[in-house]
């Protein structure tokens, strides 16, 4: 129940390490530099359908709840031949991410 | 001086493009002793390559790579070099779970569910589940898988059959021998677990769309796959398969498999079945002892109970109720089963009328039925 209401940054569960959950947050920061370019083209969308599978599951393991949701919305819609319509909403998440 | 190499620690290759997950993984799998991570791989292609050359004992994979797709890094990994794989995906509902079972069919050994926004498991129950299912994958004996290596030789995967071609099924050339011939049977009853779905695939596909009994299948699997299990049989063998629903009825002819989260239980000689909770202290949900006590209940000596692959012991009391009320029941044997647990329990129980081997489970089905 823990990723449901955790706050941003918070580890659902809080099992790891101090320094394991450190070094989560700081990847978590990388891949979102890695990633974020892509999502701002939107120019290749199983790109974009890509990055927003792994950064669901990798938000959700940081406890970045919202942007979980988001890239997972963005994923479903792209993987049902949709258009992305949060895809702006998850950038804007994305960007205001500390950067690594 | 060189450190002893530990025997009882087993070895794990990670795949996934997520550093994040990546990191998380390695992280809870060497949480526990008897697990270490020794690689790690970004893509599909990486995988194939590091698989080969450092021989672990199992991988965890996500599908969804770059490079090359987690399907075909399964099929060059069990054509060239045979290994336990463990696949996660997020993917449990819809038409995309059907990724995963494709996963199985190439010749993964299990699926656990990838977490998720909708997800409420903790970090920490999803790292237990993690070692827990990779402890069990460590174990298996696997072997080349032939779609790996019709691949590998350029050659044409048999596409799927269609519902209403021309089938080929089991012959029934395989004699019951000291088994009786059960006319009078209405349900077959399959239990199974780790190396199911490939094994359910193996008997399904040589039962007749014209069977005159309903099958009911119980087969242990992670929240939210079964309605991909039964979609992706559907599409791969002779009768329909469809998911059991409260208060309704095993049909002649229909595979029904048992929903998640829920003991399927048979109420009467009409087969209709019910969906019950189960004791919080259930380990493995749906329960096959549960659904077999049931059928056994219930229809007595009219019934076959089969015990497939698996981990553990579900199955085995449940098959030696029916074996007790005058059912015929089978065993998958040690040599072809994934896991030779749940099979081994039954027949240590007395609970196997015959142990078979997987190739044999649906010709002796239907001599057991008369089908010949």
């Amino acid at each position: 129940m823990v990723s449901e209401q955790a706050a941003p940054g918070a580890l659902p569960g809080r099992v790891l390490s101090e320094e394991v959950q450190r070094g989560l947050r700081e990847a978590f920061a990388r891949e979102v530099a890695a990633r974020l370019p892509h999502l701002r083209r939107a120019d290749d969308w199983e790109l974009v359908r890509h990055d927003a599978h792994s950064l669901a599951s990798s938000a959700w393991v940081v406890g970045e709840h919202a942007i979980s949701v988001l890239a997972r919305s963005v994923e479903d819609q792209l993987g049902d031949g949709r258009s992305p319509e949060g895809l702006t909403d998850l950038v804007a998440a994305l960007e205001a991410v500390p950067a690594p | 001086m060189t450190a002893p190499v530990r025997t009882d620690v087993a070895t794990v290759v990670v795949v996934d493009d997520s550093p994040v997950q990546r990191r998380f993984l390695r992280a809870a799998v060497e949480a526990a002793s008897d697990l270490t991570v020794v690689g790690e791989a970004r893509n599909g292609k990486e995988a194939v390559a590091l698989v080969a050359r450092l021989r672990p004992s199992a991988v965890l994979m996500d599908l969804d790579l770059p490079v090359m797709s987690g399907i075909e890094a399964i099929e060059r990994i069990m054509a060239s070099s045979p290994t336990p794989i463990l696949v996660y995906s997020a993917h449990v509902g819809g038409p995309e779970s059907a990724n995963a079972l494709e996963a199985l069919a190439a010749g993964a050994v299990d699926v656990i569910a990838k977490p998720g926004p909708d997800d409420t498991t903790s970090l920490d129950d999803y790292a237990d589940q993690v070692r827990k299912k990779l402890r069990v994958a460590a174990r298996v004996r696997v072997i080349t898988h032939p779609r790996g290596r019709l691949r590998s030789r350029g050659l044409a995967v048999p596409s799927q059959p269609v519902r209403g071609a021309t089938q080929v099924v089991a012959t029934p050339t395989a004699s019951p021998d000291d088994l009786t011939v059960r006319p009078d049977v209405k349900l077959v009853v399959i239990g199974a677990s780790t190396g199911g779905p490939q094994a359910l695939h193996t008997v399904l596909k040589a039962l007749p769309l014209d069977l005159p009994q309903a099958v009911l299948v119980v087969q242990h699997m992670a929240e939210g796959f079964i309605p991909g299990l039964a979609s992706w049989l559907d599409q791969l063998v002779p009768m329909p398969v469809v998911v059991g629903v409260d208060g309704g009825r095993l049909v002649p002819g229909t595979v029904t498999i048992a929903p998640s989260g829920y003991n399927l239980i048979v109420q009467d000689e009409r087969l209709r079945v019910a969906c019950v909770l189960p004791e919080p202290n259930q380990f493995h949900v749906p329960g096959i002892d549960a659904c077999m006590r049931s059928v056994a209940d219930v229809l007595g000596p009219d019934a076959i109970g089969v015990l497939l692959t698996g981990m553990g012991r579900d199955g085995a009391a449940g098959l030696r109720s029916m074996r007790d009320r005058g059912a015929t029941t089978l065993g998958q044997d040690e040599a072809t089963s994934t896991v030779y647990g749940m099979p081994q329990a039954a027949f240590a129980l007395d609970a196997v009328d015959r142990q078979v081997g997987l190739d044999d489970v649906a010709p002796v089905l239907l001599a057991l039925l008369g089908r010949s």
